[in-house]
């Protein structure tokens, strides 16, 4: 586009603006470091087998998998064409309207939050059992929780770059580790055969479909992350697209190859019974009956450790940047949007999640309640379903965004694909919310069933309402919203030139 | 080394960016008091403020128009007049995310060659950068206090240099660093200015701060 002018002499900005550009490494690298493969496999999905007697987990994590696969497609051809990229709620905004977008950004930080908090509750119990058998010191879980706590409040606040690639070694660690265990399970089969009935649909009837789906669904997200670096990786049209469809791979691979390693091992039909006695020990518990030695339930249990922390620190970022980006288009108070002067971190919004997460931990810490069961599985499963209704909404802004403002797209892209994910993803909603009571495991005319997505629908409504008085009582910040621009409550042509001109060329 | 703690020795006016630079570091260390996106994003609008300023471009709708390709007086200028006039196929977000690739050293070697600024191994633990440091420790700190007093005391009335350089200082995330406990006042103040400013100058500091806020959701900085 620059030789043009210039005939043969390449574009100095071009130049200039390549050489900053992130290669492919680096956005795999921030891609992957949101997964986090224990606090799954150990985490979620014993929990899950402990509180329901449910089978068909590694069917369902391979049906998520598909369904995201397909959300992908338009997902990542909008995320070309959106200033912050990185947060559904842009999607929304600019898929359904303003409204929309900030409701859409209350649940996310409302989902994101819950995931977070939901960390600690395993955190304090699983450091508080390492400490104890090491040293025969018997802390409270709230203890620990809290320490990895203000380790997540101080890098909150202060830059996190050195501590990504300890991340990414505690990482690779984990993967290796998992993968390991898989085969240790697969050579040791329950009665002496491998069994194939986790990943048979049948597995999945009744009411537990919904159940393992959410299941599911939790171990995913972070899935979307690579689309924040559209506009500054190399290539993006092949870098953003191929670390996003490697992540999901590789995440869909090690979720449902290990659980139904685990079921193989186990027995399908022991799997309630066992998970039960042994909790988030369970992958490698398992693992060193069959070997012996307790060296793999430590080493296990440390890199679980590494896997919840690494968790609780990529969802504490995800809620600082919702947070940040209301606060810089003044939706909410400006003070979110202001960052430490030298650390460029989102200070303020920080630290309002960190508050949250000990306001959380006291209440557990106070009411007695049991942190892996009320806290970590009811709060992760939860807040996953939260995202899950946000990927949900997304996805039909992005079809409506791509009916409106195609773009070279082609059809698979444009309508078949957004619309079969759409499908896909409602169906899954659908059927989870049939089954809250099974997922949280309470009774099945427990209010709490209703509680949780009435919750969500009350943050959706209260943000609608917040916008539409936005719009009657500060029009130039409603302009603003979704489109990752600043509103100093200035005039309204402070920001709209560049906007208007902006989505006329969208 | 020359000291000079006499403020009357030195320029009363300043280029733009030049007030920025010494604004954003360190009055004696001249180490940067802004993370490194922030601080080149805030250099880099300084720099085509200076064009906004006398008149040459003009921004909006997102682009950037020379509208006096007359040649300016300063060389860092002349050479930016140049680049805009070569490529004028790119948006404001592209000009500023280019000129902040090494706007916080053009505007340090332009200071060196005005003899405000020396050049001088700022030696850090593990790594030696090197940086610049003004010649004048309480001439740099003036320009911060100066800035206050025309913003929150009402000693004088700013120009719309001052306005943009305000503006600016306020994108790149320093305002209250400047401002203290005046940031609240001045702000408002700042607001009414710029609602009087050129539409450029407006939609200059915007994109800044749009910049810098992206690279905070993006996590670098």
């Amino acid at each position: 586009m620059s030789a043009s002018r210039s005939g043969t002499r390449p574009s100095r900005v071009s130049t200039t603006l390549a050489g900053d550009r992130l290669n492919f490494p680096h956005v795999v690298g921030f891609v992957i470091t949101a997964a986090a493969p224990l606090t799954v496999v150990a985490g979620v999905v014993s929990t899950g087998w402990a509180v329901t007697n449910i089978q068909g987990s590694p069917l369902a994590f391979l049906i998520v998998a598909v369904a995201l696969a397909l959300f992908c497609v338009g997902y990542l051809a909008v995320a070309r064409r959106v200033r912050n990229a990185g947060a559904f709620s842009a999607y929304i905004a600019r898929g359904l309207g303003k409204p929309l977008g900030v409701a859409g950004s209350f649940v996310a930080v409302a989902a994101y939050g819950m995931m977070q908090t939901a960390t600690y509750g395993a955190i304090g119990p699983t450091a508080a059992a390492l400490i104890h058998d090491k040293t025969g010191l018997s802390l409270p879980w709230w203890l620990t929780a809290l320490a990895a706590w203000m380790l997540v409040a101080v890098m909150g606040i202060t830059r996190v770059e050195v501590t990504s690639r300890v991340l990414a070694v505690a990482l690779v660690a984990e993967v290796l580790l998992v993968v390991a265990y898989d085969l240790v399970d697969l050579a040791h089969p329950a009665q002496g055969r491998l069994t194939f009935t986790t990943l048979a649909p049948h597995s999945l009837t009744g009411g537990g479909l919904g159940v393992a789906l959410a299941i599911a669904v939790t171990g995913f997200i972070g899935f979307e992350a690579a689309a924040v670096f559209s506009e500054e990786s190399r290539n993006p049209n092949w870098t953003v697209p191929v670390a996003t469809y490697l992540s999901l791979t590789m995440m869909a691979l090690l979720y449902a190859g290990s659980a139904w390693a685990m079921s193989v091992t186990i027995g399908p039909t022991h799997l309630h019974a066992a998970a039960q006695t042994q909790g988030t020990n369970l992958p490698f518990s398992i693992v060193a009956a069959r070997l012996g030695g307790t060296l793999v339930i430590d080493l296990g249990q440390v890199l679980f450790l590494t896997s919840l922390l690494a968790a609780a620190l990529s969802y504490h970022s995800t809620v600082a940047r919702y947070l940040f980006a209301l606060g810089r288009e003044r939706v909410l108070p400006e003070l979110l949007g202001r960052t430490g002067v030298r650390t460029m971190a989102p200070t303020y919004a920080s630290l309002t999640q960190t508050t949250v997460g000990l306001a959380v931990i006291s209440a557990y810490a106070i009411s007695g309640a049991d942190p892996v069961v009320t806290l970590f599985y009811w709060f992760g499963t939860i807040g996953g379903f939260g995202v899950l209704l946000l990927i949900t909404g997304t996805s039909l802004a992005i079809i409506q965004f791509l009916h409106r403002r195609p773009l070279g797209e082609t059809v698979w892209q444009r309508v078949i694909a957004p619309s079969l994910a759409c499908a896909g993803l409602l169906t899954i909603v659908w059927l989870i919310s049939r089954n809250l009571a099974g997922l949280l495991g309470v009774p099945a005319d427990s209010p709490l069933r209703y509680a949780f997505p009435a919750g969500f629908a009350l943050l959706a409504v209260a943000g609608v309402t917040w916008a539409l008085v936005l719009r009657r009582t500060r029009p130039p910040i409603y302009a603003a919203i979704g489109l990752g621009t600043l509103a100093y409550g200035l005039p309204t042509d402070y920001t709209s030139p560049t906007l208007a001109s902006r989505s006329s060329h969208q | 080394m020359v000291w000079v703690n006499d403020v009357r020795g030195w320029p009363p006016r300043l280029w733009l960016a030049d007030d920025f630079w010494l604004i954003a570091h360190h009055d004696s260390t001249g180490r940067p008091r802004l993370g490194p996106v922030a601080l080149q994003l805030g250099a880099a609008g300084a720099l085509l403020g200076e064009l906004v300023l006398s008149k040459r471009i003009v921004v909006a709708g997102g682009q950037v128009r020379v509208v006096a390709p007359a040649v300016p007086s300063d060389a860092v200028a002349c050479r930016i007049v140049d680049q805009l006039l070569t490529e004028p196929e790119h948006e404001l977000r592209t000009w500023l995310r280019h000129l902040s690739h090494d706007a916080d050293r053009t505007v340090a070697a332009r200071l060196v060659r005005a003899g405000l600024v020396v050049k001088g191994g700022d030696r850090r633990l593990f790594r030696t950068a090197a940086a610049y440091r003004p010649v004048d420790s309480s001439y740099a700190f003036w320009r911060s206090v100066r800035l206050k007093h025309l913003l929150a005391d009402g000693r004088g009335q700013p120009d719309w240099s001052d306005v943009l350089l305000a503006g600016l200082i306020h994108a790149a995330g320093l305002f209250r660093a400047v401002l203290w406990e005046d940031a609240p006042a001045a702000t408002v103040h700042l607001r009414s200015c710029l609602a009087r400013a050129d539409p450029s100058v407006r939609e200059l500091i915007a994109q800044v701060g749009t910049l810098v806020g992206d690279a905070v959701l993006a996590a670098r900085g």
